[in-house]
């Protein structure tokens, strides 16, 4: 086969390769990634985001969004982030790598309302 | 990391919490494409557009293959393996769709310049799906990663969808304008079904995804439309492979093609619980039994007809062999005819007139009447062989004509000379008078003019009893025409012998009744030769008994 006739071919299969190669060892071994979740919030101390636990909403919870590296949290959580404290806050995290965003008020009327007594005392 | 608020799927794609759309738009596109792309390729893998086709259609199925992975699987890592398979197999959708429409319509491979634009326009996607100008994370709770793949590397494979519609309807237009009508509708075909497939795959596909990222659409369910795109493009090239042998895979593959989508779509209601879609899937299994139905009968005409049409042509094929054949010892009979018929004939003549001039002793006034009969009837085969040899050389088209320029007037003097002995001697009067305007030059075979006017005078001293023979140049130099009128006060003719007299051995029943001798193809070999120099023949009689005036006419010199 001549090399100028299927210089498409031959050239696309390399690509393709180191293509897959790099795809399988970026996402499946190292997992270099960010991943982003919801985490408990307290909507005592923080303004929390508002979700709904059904279609009709007459549950809500508070979440807050925390985005992370995927290798630190699989390697102190393993597959889920259910039950595994490290998840739920970025405070044992040593990387930098993990970011904690509440609702912001400015910009969203679904934040979580802090309770009265809570408000008080941050006034005092 | 794993989507803790959905369950795991069944065999990697099958999973319960799926929209009802989702199987019914991809499992059939993905085994469609599959199946054209392999039997087209298995029945003709040597074909360069058949191959293109199985590329084409296995970069459609592995994308919905993907696809159909990303909704159904929670493994962050393998949905986004998956991921940055889309945007590397779209782009090579684009750019293979036009490549194989190149083929298609060249029948030949692009050029070496066009693989490298091909590839320069493929090397971005791949060598950037892993990094994260592709895809940056993941998204956990919705379980995707529109949030995180990279604007740029996005928009760019859906500007090479955009730009395989564009370049892909461009090259269908140009070739449209120079193909002929059974290449047009070919074009025609091809054109609809590819372009509405890759429209309706990428807009709708690049939509789904925009309105995703935005939160319009959170679950992107509008890209399941985009899939029907190829069952179209399959439909037209089904068409394209019944109707016009495009892929060369035999009309069987065709119905067996057919049999397969209505066994698809059957298929299909052994995982269906939906109601709606069970409803829908039926009206799609009716409708395609129904077209499969039509298709299968269209198909058994499509390949009587062509039967006969390819029987007609084999017979077409011997009969012309046959031809061939007949023409070739026509040559030969005239070949001999002029070689073997003549000489002997010129031996006859040759010793007839030396036993006349006395050149053997001398010569008894008994034996004078029977020369002058050896000699006639060896001048008429003469000429008669020479009438044959002249039918067949017209014929083949091999009549030589060497033009150039003289005097018709004296040329036209010349032979009444030469012909007014033999005139006196039956008792008749040869008148030749002319009206010219011009200097009566003309360009023509001198020899040919001389024998065409030969044929005529001849014809007018053997049909005429007594009277004249009127001969008239005259011109029109205005229309720089010349014509020689050749009138006699013959046996006349009628109409239909008029309309009859310059086809070949044609007769007049006068003339057979005049007994004169005559090969009925003189005024035929006449007629052809005065065509042949730009001129013509006509004939004019008042009818039966009452003469006949023979015109030629001929172009004078500009």
């Amino acid at each position: 086969m001549n090399f100028g006739d299927n210089i498409l071919l031959w050239t696309l299969i390399p690509l393709m390769i180191l293509f897959v190669s790099a795809s399988y060892f970026r996402f499946i071994i190292s997992d270099d990634y960010l991943v982003n979740y919801e985490a408990p919030c307290d909507a005592e101390s923080q303004s929390c985001f508002v979700g709904c636990e059904d279609e009709e909403c007459s549950l809500t919870y508070n979440y807050s969004l925390i985005e992370r590296a995927a290798a630190d949290l699989s390697k102190m959580c393993g597959k889920s982030v259910v039950d595994c404290s490290f998840a739920n806050s970025c405070v044992l995290d040593q990387s930098n790598s993990c970011k904690i965003t509440y609702c912001d008020r400015t910009t969203s009327d679904e934040c979580s309302k802090p309770s009265p007594s809570s408000e008080s005392a941050n006034n005092i | 990391m794993i989507c803790d608020l959905y369950n795991e799927p069944l065999y990697l794609i099958f999973s319960a919490e799926t929209p009802d759309l989702l199987y019914y738009s991809h499992l059939p596109a993905i085994i469609v494409a599959l199946l054209v792309g392999l039997f087209v390729f298995l029945k003709n893998h040597q074909q360069l557009q058949n191959k293109l086709l199985l590329i084409v259609c296995l970069c459609f199925a592995s994308w919905a293959t993907v696809n159909l992975i990303l909704w159904t699987n929670i493994h962050s890592d393998v949905l986004l393996f998956a991921w940055s398979f889309l945007g590397v197999l779209a782009s090579c959708l684009s750019i293979f769709s036009i490549y194989f429409v190149y083929v298609f319509l060249e029948k030949r491979d692009v050029s070496k310049k066009i693989k490298i634009i091909f590839l320069l326009l493929l090397a971005p996607v791949l060598l950037f799906a892993h990094t994260n100008l592709s895809l940056s994370g993941f998204d956990l709770t919705q379980c995707d990663a529109f949030n995180y793949e990279g604007v740029l590397y996005k928009n760019y494979h859906a500007l090479l969808g955009a730009l395989a519609i564009i370049w892909i309807a461009v090259l269908l237009i140009k070739k449209y304008r120079k193909a002929d009508s059974l290449f047009k509708r070919q074009i025609l075909l091809m054109g609809i079904g590819i372009e509405s497939f890759l429209f309706l795959f990428f807009s709708l596909v690049y939509i789904a995804s925009y309105l995703a990222t935005i939160g319009i659409d959170s679950d992107s369910s509008l890209e399941f439309y985009g899939l029907f795109g190829m069952i179209i493009f399959v439909v037209f090239i089904g068409i394209l492979m019944v109707r016009f042998k495009t892929f060369k895979v035999g009309l069987l593959a065709s119905q067996a093609l057919v049999v397969a989508l209505v066994i698809l779509v059957g298929s299909q209601f052994t995982f269906l619980t939906n109601t709606d879609t069970k409803i829908l899937t039926s009206i799609t299994l009716i409708l395609t039994a129904t077209a499969g139905l039509i298709l299968n009968r269209s198909v058994k005409n499509q390949i009587k007809q062509r039967d006969e049409i390819q029987n007609l042509a084999t017979k077409l094929e011997k009969a012309n062999v046959r031809l061939r054949q007949i023409d070739k010892q026509k040559s030969e009979f005239v070949s001999i005819a002029s070689h073997q018929l003549r000489s002997p004939l010129t031996s006859i003549s040759g010793y007839a007139s030396l036993l006349r001039e006395g050149t053997y002793g001398p010569l008894s006034k008994k034996m004078a009447d029977p020369l002058d009969r050896i000699e006639k009837s060896a001048r008429f085969m003469a000429e008669s062989i020479e009438d044959y040899l002249n039918v067949s050389r017209i014929e083949a088209g091999n009549m030589k004509y060497h033009l150039s320029d003289f005097n018709l007037r004296t040329e036209v003097e010349h032979i009444c000379d030469d012909k007014r002995a033999e005139a006196v001697k039956q008792g008749l009067i040869i008148i030749l008078r002319t009206n010219l305007k011009s200097q009566a030059m003309i360009n023509a075979d001198l020899g040919k003019t001389q024998q065409i006017i030969h044929n005529l005078l001849n014809n007018a001293l053997k049909y005429t009893k007594k009277g004249t023979i009127n001969i008239v140049v005259h011109d029109e130099p205005k229309t720089k025409k010349i014509f020689v009128d050749i009138v006699d006060t013959g046996i006349g003719m009628d109409a239909a012998t008029i309309a009859s007299i310059f086809q070949k051995f044609g007769r007049g029943e006068q003339a057979n009744a005049a007994n004169a001798k005559g090969t009925g193809l003189g005024l035929f070999v006449a007629l052809k030769m005065a065509e042949a120099m730009g001129g013509t023949i006509t004939a004019h009689s008042e009818g039966e008994g009452k003469g006949s005036r023979f015109t030629l006419e001929l172009p004078l010199i500009s």
